[in-house]
């Protein structure tokens, strides 16, 4: 049974900044006994918590949201009740117009496994661009491989991706994707917008997986399957698949 | 002439600054004067850190640095769970970055501290050479402690799962865990000594002054009770860090 009281009262401590020497906080506190006291919580009691606490935790602001979001991830909830609470939450005020209230909320649902659509995600043009490494950590989060590749493409091409951060998110890709990793490497390799960065990349994609993406099989893709490419870009995939038969050829020769 | 502690104040709160040597005597008069103008704990409490804040502020207070040996080693804990979140806290400020979410670096960490982790060596390598080793470990002054040899494994010697309890930690348990750096004195700039004005009002019952951390009194019997030589300085930067990390299990 979750003493709501306690739970409100680790929230109020930790938002207002109370934390021993090792940075651990009484949410943090609350949170370990939850799982290993003398008595601990089922999944759905804490969900039922949170879920009776998230419209206070909107109204408080961001920073409850954040440590409603830790919450949740670390004591891996899965809970679809839940979910659709927090869904309410960002379409109603004050997390509707709040970019940063809406970060937090679409990570929380994130990590209770029903992150926001792409689509949806592609509308929110002011999370994207105050904060793509969240925003990507979302888009990633989705099944469907397609548009998660494309969307990355295009913020890449956008220019407001760093090579930083897509050597970051390939992990996250892999782990999501598995064998999806190279056509992904290839396809944000190419959306990159200047030689430089590209060559940065090809090096760094090098050393973490071995990939050389100037090298087959990895430099040849099926462009059949990229048809959502603008012509453009197929037309680059194009010439570098013929470069790659060339090499072939002459090498077979 | 002796301090008197004010009526409304715990004995130990006036103690902490009454018998601060590594504070000058006119801090101790400024602070003890301070509070004896209020009436009651809580106004008492909020003189207390606003007195603390604003001197800081001020840069009023002369630090007492300390010289360390030339192999030492000393250690800083940090309670896991909110350490990931500190992480990517300062991966979220980095503008070259672009940000990053707790989740994207879970698996690093993991690698970080030696565990078994969903994420290959090569690759872990390339994104800690990227990310992390030019960024400080936390993002202000920590808190190191130093054992009694002096020696250079700070983690080494005794139970480490004792270490939370004799750090004094408030909010430790049994099962709590910790990430533990092992950092060459060498690469932390400006260890000092800890005063009464580094300590927050709620954490007076926990802290003794003079230097030593004192054992939790709820420490388990097989523990050790003696403390710990403190310090503070200023983050080191991973690329100093030991690898891997030191994991900490509080018993």
């Amino acid at each position: 049974m979750i003493d709501t009281q306690v739970l409100t009262e680790s929230f109020k401590r930790t938002a207002a900044g109370i934390a021993d020497l090792s940075g651990k906080t009484p949410l943090d506190t609350f949170v370990e006994l939850a799982r290993t006291g003398e008595s601990p919580a089922t999944d759905g009691e804490l969900a039922n918590a949170i879920s009776s606490l998230a419209g206070w935790f909107a109204e408080q602001g961001p920073a409850y949201l954040r440590l409603m979001r830790e919450f949740i991830r670390r004591l891996k909830l899965r809970d679809e009740a839940l979910a659709a609470i927090l869904r309410r939450l960002v379409k109603d005020e004050p997390t509707r117009s709040d970019v940063d209230r809406r970060r937090w909320t679409s990570l929380a649902l994130m990590d209770l496994g029903f992150p926001p659509t792409v689509t949806a995600l592609q509308r929110d043009d002011e999370l994207r661009k105050r904060y793509v490494g969240d925003w990507l950590s979302l888009v990633a989060a989705n099944r469907n491989y397609s548009s998660v590749e494309n969307a990355f493409v295009v913020a890449t091409k956008e220019g407001i991706v760093s090579v930083k951060q897509l050597c970051l998110k390939a992990e996250v890709v892999r782990r999501q994707f598995g064998e999806r990793l190279a056509n992904f490497l290839l396809a944000v390799a190419l959306a990159l917008p200047d030689e430089e960065q590209r060559i940065e990349f090809r090096n760094l994609i090098l050393k973490m997986y071995g990939y050389d993406l100037n090298d087959e099989p990895h430099g040849t893709v099926a462009i059949e399957n990229l048809g959502w490419l603008d012509r453009q870009t197929i037309n680059l995939l194009e010439r570098v698949n013929a470069e790659a038969e060339l090499r072939k050829l002459k090498e077979a020769a | 002439m002796p301090r008197a502690c004010p009526e409304h104040l715990p004995e130990r709160c006036f103690k902490n600054i009454d018998e601060d040597e590594f504070a000058a005597q006119e801090f101790r008069d400024a602070v003890i004067a301070e509070l004896r103008a209020t009436t009651n704990l809580l106004q008492a409490a909020a003189a207390y850190d606003h007195w603390r804040s604003t001197a800081k502020a001020l840069g009023a207070f002369s630090a007492i640095i300390v010289v360390l040996e030339p192999h030492e080693r000393l250690g800083r804990l940090r309670y896991r769970d909110s350490y990931q979140s500190t992480l990517a806290d300062l991966l979220r400020n980095d503008t070259t970055l672009g940000g990053a979410d707790e989740s994207d670096i879970s698996e690093l960490l993991a690698w970080l501290l030696g565990e078994t982790a969903d994420i290959e060596d090569e690759t872990a390598q390339v994104l800690f050479d990227l990310l992390l080793a030019d960024r400080p470990i936390e993002p202000s002054e920590g808190w190191y402690f130093r054992t009694d040899d002096h020696g250079q494994n700070p983690f080494s010697g005794y139970d480490l799962s004792c270490l939370p309890w004799r750090l004094g930690l408030p909010f430790v348990v049994t099962g709590s865990k910790y990430v533990g750096f092992s950092v060459s004195g060498s690469d932390l700039e400006g260890p000092r000594r800890v005063t009464f004005a580094d300590v927050a009002w709620d954490y007076h019952p926990y802290w003794r002054p003079n230097g030593r951390t004192e054992a939790r009194s709820e420490t388990p019997a097989a523990c050790e009770k003696t403390g710990l030589e403190e310090l503070l300085a200023k983050p080191p930067k991973f690329s100093s860090i030991r690898l891997p990390l030191v994991r900490v299990a509080a018993g």
